[in-house]
């Protein structure tokens, strides 16, 4: 069982009861959506998702998602537009998904949704599909997010307490043992409760005055007195049944449920309301359409002040519908085209619908243009007064209506310091879980709940995480604290036991079988790196090599130590060498060194660029690290594996091979028999003695030949590097190969190139490569093809030798169509004793020994199926990269 | 591309040559190598008896047909078409005269015995000339 999969159990059994329980808790929060419960500044909605938070925490995530969607529709219903609903869905969704799959800590999960999905989504939605104004759509995503975040962390306090509220009640000892573990997670809901919440209420607080403090700059609006309002009030209400008027004060607005009857004429008597008319004036009959307004500073108490309007959308539209249907002429053509901030140019004038033709030019003369900042911050432009609730509604007729609600200069009264506490609270509240998270580590595991299973397999017992789940909740609840604990021991065991690891790792550096070093190296003029001395030199060089740490420091030392032959090669890498350390950080390469007995030693010679290493910037010289490794005894036995495998391939051709050296004493007995014949009859000229005692020199030489070949083939010596013609070997090794060949019945093709690819190395070696893949091609084809119809046995009896350049690589491809590489072991084909053969026929050394030969001549060895058979490509750096001469004039012809 | 055959060096293919009279019963030889062919040939002929040799497989199963010899000394491990192959296609031709096989390989020997090739023979190289020649003598006569 995976990790994913244990943390994808939900405390309550899948299936059918989960969808239920979404269902039940998706009810419940749809119906206390519809509860007009405004129990602080504005926290509609709190029940509703807080509901489906707690479903998030206890549900899998199909059912989640169920509760979202249900406690969600409540928005639909009283906003009449979806993306509330949608985007709250979402929002559950993701979470749910987050918590089961990814993180248990649904604040994570909030965080990553809102920055991934909720603010770009709810803005749009905002901004576009209601036509909202920027500054506005910010508050609402703002005060959204932390809406959100905050009901998670209310479910995830609540699932925690009941936690606690079930160990308790079965008086479990895991109470008193987890109490370090239950101290932590108490503090950090401690600290999310009584930090960020208070400032999330002080956002929340900001953004509703936004709502509420409508439009004070505008001149339009008509101061009446207390008795008119009234009067003005019940005309309207008389007139409109569902004005915004009736639908406020009958508390049907969502989260304006505190002016009752009676509340109202507080309002008015308080002089805290005024009434706007689009056109027409007080009194006037059918021709305007009256929006209340109240200016909740001025309310008399704190229960007014937290009142405030609450645009429904349907209700505004219903009642723009209703206007529109007495007749009313409403609002002048030319509002649509107004500038954003533009306000309604309405006033108790009787000429002002004849004076706001000219609506921009009018409106700034009257002073009623509020001001726009371009390129200034949200917080500029509050603090400016600038920022505003823009409720547009679109129009087919050529009467666009607008309203504008906004702050008002007379912001005054809404503090800025306010403001900057809300900032402050935003960046607290992502910033204030996180922290304490880091400060205790419980968070994390406090929330989590890791089913018993878990625990059984950390605890090594994992037929225990195949048995059947507790049925009780309670059980598994309890096998977390008890999960959690030994999480809790075996992190302190472990950092008992890395406590001195410094010193540890130190005193196995120096007395351990590989030399460790320092050595600065410049970072410019790197020709000087030649005469770069180490630093420091571990006390291991003694038991590795014989030396004192002394002698190892002392000038010239390695120079005089290490082989002749490595010496030059070593000079030739070095600049590459500290182009790779700087560049990639390491570079490896081997070499011998002589040991105080005089012996040669293999040593792995490993240069490092620690990761934070400093290039001094005076000297502009960076400290690596080397690191000399014996690997002598490697060495050696990789030679007896190459040396192994070469001679395995001998033996699969010494067949082939002793026919090819039978041809020639053949030809050079009946050459002898014949010549012997006519000598004893007398029977012969000097010409025909001659020209037989030609054929059988020629016949010594070829038989020489193939003799010498394989004697340079099978030695185990080492050769020298050298420039190797490709075509060359390839000619001289089809001698060698064309009896076998025939021998097996095998058709053997050599497609070669126009020019003469070389390349660098040693010859055997390659040759041993060249013969591994043939050879496994010959016994491959003959393995396959027994029991085959003539013409398929012809064309899978095929081997293909191919020479290509590639840039500056040289590819030999070997391809046979004996049916290719079996896909069970493709992957693993290069790796030592792996063979398709039948057992006893197949080492498994030779191709894992032809991909390191490749791989130490710095190219590659892969093989792919292809055409009914396997292509082994064998990929070398060019040596002589520059395009080389034609074919002709390369064989001197 | 290049066949194998491009490389330097190697040797041109040699045609079967009529030196013999028609009514003259006589044995091919049919071996890749033409040096081995020519030695066989040369042996035989200077101790009397009518032999001639291609080096082609593929060109012999043509002389074979038309120029009907008594007896063929066929290579097993031959170039394009084997030995068996060929001995395989005459015979379905009718050719019904004397065949021996020959090769280098033991292996090919000791399999073309063990599968009762239909043969007079399979003789394993060196090729003991004297016991070839009273051997195709028998055959001629």
């Amino acid at each position: 069982m995976t990790g994913n999969e244990l943390r994808s159990q939900a405390w309550i059994r899948p299936g059918m009861l989960q969808y239920a329980a979404g269902a039940g808790l998706g009810a419940a929060g749809y119906a206390l959506n519809l509860v007009p419960a405004d129990i602080a500044f504005g926290l509609s909605f709190v029940f509703g998702g807080y509901f489906a938070f707690l479903a998030v925490r206890l549900l899998d995530i199909g059912p989640a998602t169920l509760a979202g969607a249900i406690s969600g529709a409540a928005m639909y219903q009283l906003w009449g537009h979806p993306f509330a609903s949608v985007v709250f869905a979402l929002n559950i969704a993701f979470s749910a998904w987050m918590f089961r799959r990814v993180t248990r800590v649904p604040q994570i999960a909030e965080v990553v949704y809102w920055a991934l999905f909720g603010v770009p989504l709810l803005w749009a939605g905002y901004r576009f599909g209601l036509g909202m104004n920027a500054a506005s759509v910010n508050l609402v995503v703002v005060k959204q997010a932390m809406n959100t975040f905050l009901l998670s962390a209310f479910a995830s306090a609540t699932v925690y307490a009941l936690i606690r509220v079930l160990q308790w009640s079965r008086r479990s000892s895991h109470l008193v043992r987890g109490r370090q573990f239950s101290l932590r997670g108490f503090i950090t809901i401690l600290i999310v409760a009584f930090t960020a919440i208070p400032l999330i209420l002080s956002v929340v607080r900001a953004t509703n005055q936004d709502q509420a403090q409508v439009e004070l700059r505008a001149a339009t609006l008509v101061d009446l007195g207390a008795a008119e309002m009234r009067s003005e009030f019940a005309r309207v209400r008389a007139a409109h049944p569902l004005s915004f008027a009736r639908a406020y004060r009958d508390g049907l607005v969502q989260g304006a449920p505190n002016l009752a009857a009676g509340t109202a004429d507080a309002v008015f008597d308080a002089g805290a309301a005024r009434y706007r008319w689009v056109d027409g004036k007080p009194g006037g009959e059918g021709r305007h359409f009256v929006i209340a307004t109240f200016n909740l500073n001025d309310a008399p108490d704190a229960t007014l002040r937290a009142a405030r309007l609450w645009l429904p959308w349907t209700l505004v539209e219903r009642e723009i519908e209703h206007v529109r249907s007495l007749g009313s002429v409403g609002v002048e053509p030319g509002y649509g085209r107004w500038p954003r901030h533009d306000v309604i140019p309405v006033s108790g004038d009787a000429d002002a619908a004849a004076q706001t033709k000219a609506p921009a030019a009018d409106a700034e003369r009257r002073g009623i243009v509020l001001p726009d900042l371009p390129g200034k911050s949200l917080m500029q432009r509050w603090r400016a007064g600038a920022v505003f609730r823009e409720v547009r509604f679109p129009e087919a007729t050529d009467t666009p209506f607008v309203v504008h609600a906004g702050l008002a200069p007379q912001i005054g009264t809404l503090e800025t310091s306010l403001f900057d506490t809300m900032l402050v609270a935003t960046l607290l509240l992502f910033a204030t879980p996180m922290l304490a998270w880091g400060l205790t580590s419980g968070l994390v595991k406090s929330f989590r709940s890791l089913p018993p299973r878990m625990a059984a397999v950390i605890d090594g017992r994992p037929e225990d995480a195949t048995a059947e789940r507790p049925a009780s909740v309670f059980v598994e609840v309890s096998s977390i604290e008890d999960t959690m604990m030994r999480f809790s021991e075996a992190i302190a065991r472990e950092r008992a036991a890395t406590a001195n690891y410094r010193n540890r790792l130190e005193d196995a550096m120096h007395a351990s079988a590989t030399i460790f070093y320092t050595m600065r190296l410049r970072t410019v003029d790197p020709a000087f790196n030649r005469l770069a001395r180490p630093d420091f030199v571990s006390r291991s060089v003694f038991e590795v090599l014989g030396y004192t740490v002394g002698e190892a420091l002392e000038p010239d030392w390695f120079e005089s130590h290490i082989h002749p032959d490595d010496m030059a090669v070593l000079y030739e890498e070095l600049d590459r060498r500290d182009e790779l350390l700087l560049r990639e950080g390491r570079w490896r390469s081997a070499l011998r060194l002589k040991n105080a007995e005089g012996q040669w030693r293999w040593m792995s010679s490993e240069m490092f660029l620690p990761p934070d290493a400093v290039v001094d910037a005076d000297e502009n010289t960076v400290e690596v690290i080397g690191v000399l490794t014996d690997i002598t005894e490697r060495k050696q036995a990789e030679e007896q594996m190459v040396h192994a495998a070469r001679m395995a391939d001998l033996g699969v051709m010494a067949t082939g091979i002793a026919h090819e050296l039978n041809q020639p004493l053949d030809i050079i007995k009946l050459a002898a028999t014949n010549m012997a014949e006519r000598v004893k009859d007398d029977d012969f000229t000097k010409e025909y003695v001659g020209a037989k005692l030609d054929l059988i020199v020629g016949q010594v030489m070829r038989a020489a030949r193939i003799t010498n070949h394989m004697r340079l083939f099978g030695r185990a010596d080492k050769q020298p590097s050298t420039d190797i013609d490709v075509v060359g070997l390839l000619a001289e090794m089809s001698e060698l190969l064309d009896s076998q060949m025939i021998g097996r019945h095998i058709s053997f093709r050599l497609d070669l190139p126009e020019d003469r690819p070389v390349v660098s190395g040693q010859t055997n070696r390659l040759e041993q490569v060249l013969l591994n893949l043939i050879v496994n091609a010959m016994q491959q084809i003959e393995e396959m093809r027994e029991g085959l119809p003539e013409d398929a046995l012809r064309m899978a009896s095929r081997i293909t030798l191919r020479v290509r350049r590639a840039g500056g690589w040289v590819r030999i491809e070997c391809a046979d169509a004996a049916g290719g590489v079996d896909p069970r072991i493709a992957d693993r084909l290069f790796e030592p004793f792996v063979t398709s053969r039948p057992e006893g026929k197949g080492t498994g050394l030779g191709l894992s020994v032809a991909y390191g030969i490749v791989k130490d001549m710095g190219g590659r060895l892969s093989v792919e199926n292809l055409e009914g058979g396997a292509t082994f490509t064998i990929e070398l750096p060019a040596a002589d990269p520059v395009t080389p001469p034609a074919r002709e004039a390369a064989y001197g012809e | 591309m290049t066949a194998r055959s491009s490389f330097p060096g190697s040797e041109p293919q040699v045609k079967f040559r009529r030196h013999i009279p028609y009514d003259v019963p006589f044995l091919l030889v049919v071996d890749d190598e033409e040096f081995l062919c020519r030695e066989i040939v040369e042996y035989l002929r200077y101790h009397g008896l009518a032999a001639n040799y291609e080096t082609d497989p593929n060109e012999a199963v043509a002389i074979i047909d038309r120029e009907r010899p008594r007896a063929i000394l066929i290579d097993i491990n031959m170039d394009g078409l084997s030995g068996r192959r060929v001995v395989e296609i005459v015979q379905n031709m009718g050719f019904n005269g004397g065949i021996l096989l020959m090769s280098g390989d033991p292996n090919a020997v000791y399999q073309a015995n063990f599968e009762g090739a239909n043969v007079l023979h399979v003789l394993e190289k060196p090729i003991p000339l004297p016991a070839l020649e009273r051997f195709v003598r028998g055959v001629l006569r």
